[in-house]
């Protein structure tokens, strides 16, 4: 037991440091070359004005830090909001894009640019909105069917998403083909190429409480995987937490999705992983989740921002390119055991 | 005896389909009900009903008074354990993490075991045979197995009804003599257990009172207070080809069972 209990705490120790390794990296790399010296007098320069401050602070602090913090953090999210929904859900498919809000966020945005606002700021807000209001949705119709089962979330679900869906296709429609059209394809696939300093700090705002709730929240969240019957009977009231912690799952996911589009596969491959290496759901579970989610994102952006020198390329392309690998492996594994 | 748990008038069923009407039980401190019945009589029903899973479509049901159905979830957990029947659950959770959860209604959210509870779990665990377990994964586990973990998590909620939903299904002969011994001794300090069995043999040997569901109706027989003959004309309803000896068994378990749970 106590071995194993060390052993665990290397585990949380060595992904702290691959997350830390891969944030250093992320913050160095880009189209505009930074190094190491450069980023230690960034942090000696942060006070001065901005019109002292050398070139490469001012992209430091406007711009790499920022994407770096905020693909940490959608990482993040995106992990142990997958790791909530595996376990809320008791399925193994589960993942922040069921309950809707993907497509709901995505339909947000695509009005926003059809109706071309200006301002990403403003952008952002239309696919939160649109996040939110599927989730609000979902919360609506799973309470019209009176639904106790598990499965009437996750058809709910499917039912807003569908809809969601078919209004973000009559958006592309109407969209100017020119412009908008591609504009919105660019946002279903997801990026951080958009990230500065200014939007970091609404998303933060949102983000940090529930991510740092939801870790916390963990006894509930392995409680109600074992069923409604067994949860009561343990005392915990199944449909009271089962909607708070997937309004805070979720509220958190239309927050990152805003931000950065839609990054797909993520929320699904992170818990797996976690759950390969971790081998448990319990205690620190949610937090492996959490770190594996940013390593895998950072990794990602990365790799968007570097492979193709002067473009930045989609990071769903990398997100699902590293998941396939884990999926079939996972797949592999779970067919020998139960054979 | 001071009665305990008491049931009056209760209908029971799924959302305006009543499947048992009109079922009055009571029960004493330290007593065993054993729930008796065929397939889809509406035993597991019942105990959902008593475990507040599924609302009661009339009557009532009070523990040492208090009307159960008025309680919010947690002060009932720490009133009424209850084990349901073996579920697969999804992976990941290892035997004590099930066994930690039995504590959520004394610890909260954020509340662990301490050093002393910790130890006990594994004393008793021990004693069982299944301290190997708390570290496996419920998933890895026989079903058998993973029944005694489930029922050590409901003795362990430390409430004074315990409601177990056919706990002996799958248990091994030692395991089933294992589950029979700590449910006497849980008797002796005064708890009460409503047990769903499948063999009479149990039911015969170990409880006090037999709750017989057949042909939608629920009585409550008491052994002691009938001869033989008349129990096995009862019981015929459901066991067609019931016959009740003598049992040798008898004294086999009853010596030991004091000394042998004296430190729970």
């Amino acid at each position: 037991m106590i071995g194993n209990k060390c052993c665990k705490g290397k585990l949380l120790l060595a992904l702290a440091l691959l997350t830390t390794v891969l944030a250093v990296a992320a913050v160095l790399l880009g189209s505009y070359p930074l190094t190491l010296p450069d980023m230690l007098r960034g942090l000696r320069e942060l006070p001065l004005s901005r019109e002292e401050q050398t070139m490469a602070t001012r992209v430091l602090w406007q711009l790499r830090i920022p994407r770096m913090l905020m693909a940490l953090l959608t990482g993040a999210v995106l992990g142990v909001c997958g790791g909530v929904y595996q376990m809320l859900f008791h399925s193994p498919l589960a993942s922040p894009d069921l309950t809707g809000v993907a497509s709901g966020a995505s339909l947000g945005a695509a009005v926003a640019i059809v109706l071309g606002v200006g301002s990403s700021a403003a952008r952002m807000g239309f696919a939160f909105f649109g996040g939110v209001l599927s989730l609000l949705l979902v919360m609506l119709l799973v309470r019209f069917a009176g639904g106790e089962r598990v499965g009437t979330y996750i058809l709910a679900g499917i039912v807003i998403s569908s809809l969601a869906d078919a209004g973000l296709m009559v958006m592309k429609t109407v969209a100017d083909p020119e412009r908008q059209l591609a504009a919105i394809e660019f946002w279903t696939m997801g990026s951080f190429g958009a990230a500065s300093a200014d939007k970091l700090l609404p998303f933060a705002v949102i983000v940090l409480p529930t991510l740092l709730l939801l870790l916390l929240l963990h006894r509930p969240v392995s409680m109600l995987s074992l069923g409604n019957d067994a949860c009561r009977a343990m005392g915990l009231s199944p449909n009271v937490w089962r909607t708070l912690l997937l309004l805070l799952a979720t509220l958190s996911v239309s927050a990152a999705v805003s931000v950065s589009g839609v990054i797909g596969f993520v929320g699904l491959t992170a818990p797996h992983i976690a759950r390969l290496l971790y081998k448990r759901r319990s205690g620190a579970f949610l937090l492996v989740c959490a770190l594996m989610g940013s390593s895998l994102l950072l990794a990602a952006d990365i790799a968007a921002k570097t492979l193709v020198a002067g473009a930045e390329l989609p990071i769903s392309i990398f997100t699902v390119a590293a998941g396939v690998p884990v999926l079939v492996v996972l797949l592999c594994s779970r067919g020998r055991r139960e054979a | 005896m001071r009665i305990m748990l008491e049931v009056r008038d209760l209908s029971i069923g799924y959302k305006g389909k009543s499947l048992l009407e009109g079922v009055s039980l009571s029960a004493c401190a330290g007593e065993m009900i054993a729930v008796l019945g065929e397939n889809g009589c509406g035993k597991t029903t019942l105990l959902r009903t008593l475990a507040g899973n599924l609302a009661p479509l009339a009557g009532s049901m009070t523990l040492n008074g208090i009307p159960l159905n008025s309680l919010n979830v947690r002060r009932r957990a720490s009133l009424v354990s209850y084990m349901a029947q073996d579920i697969v659950p999804e992976a990941g959770l290892c035997g004590m993490d099930r066994i930690e959860m039995s504590f959520y209604h004394q610890k909260g959210l954020f509340g662990k075991l301490t050093h002393k509870e910790r130890a006990d779990v594994y004393r008793l665990a021990e004693r069982f045979g299944i301290a190997h377990l708390l570290d496996r994964d419920l998933v890895e586990m026989s079903t058998g197995e993973r029944q005694t973990v489930m029922l050590l998590g409901a003795a362990l909620q430390d409430t004074p009804l315990l409601l177990l939903d056919e706990p002996a299904s799958a248990l091994d002969f030692n395991r089933t003599e294992q589950l029979f011994s700590l449910l006497r001794y849980l008797c002796s300090q005064g708890r009460t257990v409503v047990i769903v069995l499948h063999d009479p043999t149990q039911a015969l040997r170990y409880a006090t009172k037999l709750c017989k569901i057949s042909a939608g109706r629920v009585d409550l027989l008491d052994p002691t207070r009938m001869d033989t003959a008349q129990l096995e004309c009862s019981l015929r309803e459901i066991y067609p080809n019931l016959r009740i000896h003598t049992d040798p068994l008898f004294c086999y378990t009853d010596g030991r069972e004091g000394e042998e749970n004296a430190d729970l």
